[in-house]
């Protein structure tokens, strides 16, 4: 098997790698052998990968160490979830879904990387899967998560003005009145009690869905499109191809994606999507 | 005790365990949002944010997966969310430079306070890659250090990046291609010869 030096130099990284079977690895050998423009970038790439391998390595100070473990203490832990939340009568989308969302506005966070913090706008709380909990003294709101109402062309689910309105914790309070025909299977855990969700759910799995999202406070969005580019399962994140989605969403357990809202926020700013699922 | 034990009790709600579980991972995390995110202050930050996610969701670790392709995907989020967040290009300094006569000098890091590295005994190779890095994308940026710096398998940087083991093949390649185009002033310095 003979190889043009463009060829070879395509292999170079699979070579350097040891990744090439047996008769490529031999046939770009051969080549570099003879080649010396070849043999020169084999050098080149190998003195790179080299070089990459013994980067020096910063070392963790004490206080760094001090400074997580002190943050830790003041973290709850996320409950285990129930992961099967909306069985959605037929006529529906097969893959139900539930979308919590978790409003992040980036201009607003504070230099602090921590996503949980919303000062604006506030979004009514939900019992969303994998969430963050009870928040530091400090910190004024728990998870600013959203549920969205469900993306059915025949009717609008109208958000329950008192879920608007409540403050953002996830409290002990009754689901509002879900649509006829959805029941809940399962109530969704957020902490050490047993908050109910707030109701409205989203149904849909495909790429791009429109959907409404409300909020509290002064701010509303008419519509935000949701892209659905990753999800991840048990931490592990997939990207999920575009003709697949409805079917990835009936094997998944969870989803996040993000949203770009098109209201008057400006489009740099991501809404973290968690979707559930059956 | 075993990693998977530290887990299990931190999952119980052991706080040392946990503290063990930070302490086994710290450094490896902090030098990988090092190298992500090209300034330890940041890193730092981005470390802190790793552990304290890690703390909120270890009960959602089934063990299905192994649990440090799980902590580095966990950091690779929290990078990649934070160099979107700050959209921050980095401005491109090339090493070789022109004086008022219009000779060449290479540039010393050091002029420009952009020292990467605390020790002195960083080389002139590895100050120069330290920098081509930050000018990769960052997808590219993140399979070159997942592969090379952290010395990952082509598997765990799929399941890392959540790709396909093909797209991580061919990522990796033209990463170091552009690697390739950025160094090839400093050629000599990486040379084998």
């Amino acid at each position: 098997m003979k190889h043009t030096c463009e060829n070879v130099k395509e292999l170079l990284s699979l070579y350097i790698d040891e990744l090439l079977c047996d008769d490529e690895r031999d046939a770009v050998f051969a080549h570099l052998e003879t080649c010396a423009d070849c043999r020169s970038e084999y050098e080149f790439l190998s003195g790179i990968v080299k070089t990459a391998k013994t980067m020096p390595t910063l070392s963790v100070s004490e206080e760094l160490h001090a400074n997580i473990m002190q943050t830790i203490a003041r973290q709850t832990k996320a409950k285990p979830v129930k992961r099967r939340l909306w069985r959605m009568a037929s006529g529906f989308v097969a893959a139900a879904a539930v979308i919590a969302i978790s409003l992040i506005s980036l201009d607003s966070l504070p230099g602090h990387p921590d996503l949980t913090t919303e000062p604006t706008p506030k979004v009514t709380a939900t019992a969303a899967p994998v969430t963050e909990t009870a928040e530091p003294a400090e910190k004024t709101d728990t998870t600013p998560v959203i549920t969205l109402p469900p993306s059915r062309p025949q009717e609008a689910v109208s958000p329950t003005p008192a879920a608007l309105q409540e403050p953002v914790v996830p409290a002990a309070e009754d689901i509002p009145a879900a649509p006829a025909s959805m029941a809940v299977e399962e109530p969704v855990y957020t902490g050490d009690e047993n908050p109910q969700p707030e109701a409205r759910s989203f149904s849909g799995s495909r790429a791009e869905e429109t959907v409404s999202c409300y909020y509290i406070g002064e701010e509303s969005y008419e519509e935000a499109v949701l892209i659905l580019d990753a999800y991840e399962f048990d931490g592990l994140a997939y990207s999920i191809p575009a003709g697949e989605k409805e079917a990835v969403c009936g094997k998944l357990e969870s989803l996040s994606g993000y949203v770009r809202h098109t209201g008057e926020q400006s489009d740099a700013d991501f809404l973290r999507i968690t979707l559930v699922c059956e | 005790m075993s990693e998977s034990e530290y887990i299990k009790r931190s999952q119980q709600g052991d706080a040392d365990a946990f503290g063990q579980l930070v302490t086994l991972y710290e450094n490896k995390i902090l030098n990988y949002c090092y190298r992500m995110l090209g300034n330890r202050a940041d890193a730092e930050d981005a470390t802190q944010e790793v552990f304290v996610k890690l703390y909120r969701f270890i009960d959602s670790f089934t063990g299905q997966s192994v649990f440090s392709t799980w902590l580095y995907k966990i950091a690779s989020n929290v990078c990649l969310d934070l160099l979107r967040k700050n959209k921050r290009h980095t401005d491109t300094v090339s090493l070789h430079q022109q004086n008022a006569e219009g000779e060449e000098f290479l540039l010393n890091i050091e002029d420009k306070g952009l020292t990467p590295y605390e020790s002195a005994q960083v080389s002139e190779a590895q100050r120069a890659l330290f920098l081509a890095l930050e000018q990769l994308g960052e997808e590219q940026r993140q399979v070159v250090v997942l592969r090379d710096v952290e010395g990952l398998s082509y598997e765990e940087i799929a399941q890392i990046t959540g790709t396909a083991p093909g797209t991580v093949k061919s990522r990796i390649n033209r990463a170091r291609q552009a690697l390739k185009k950025l160094l090839e002033k400093d050629r000599e310095l990486f040379s084998l010869s």
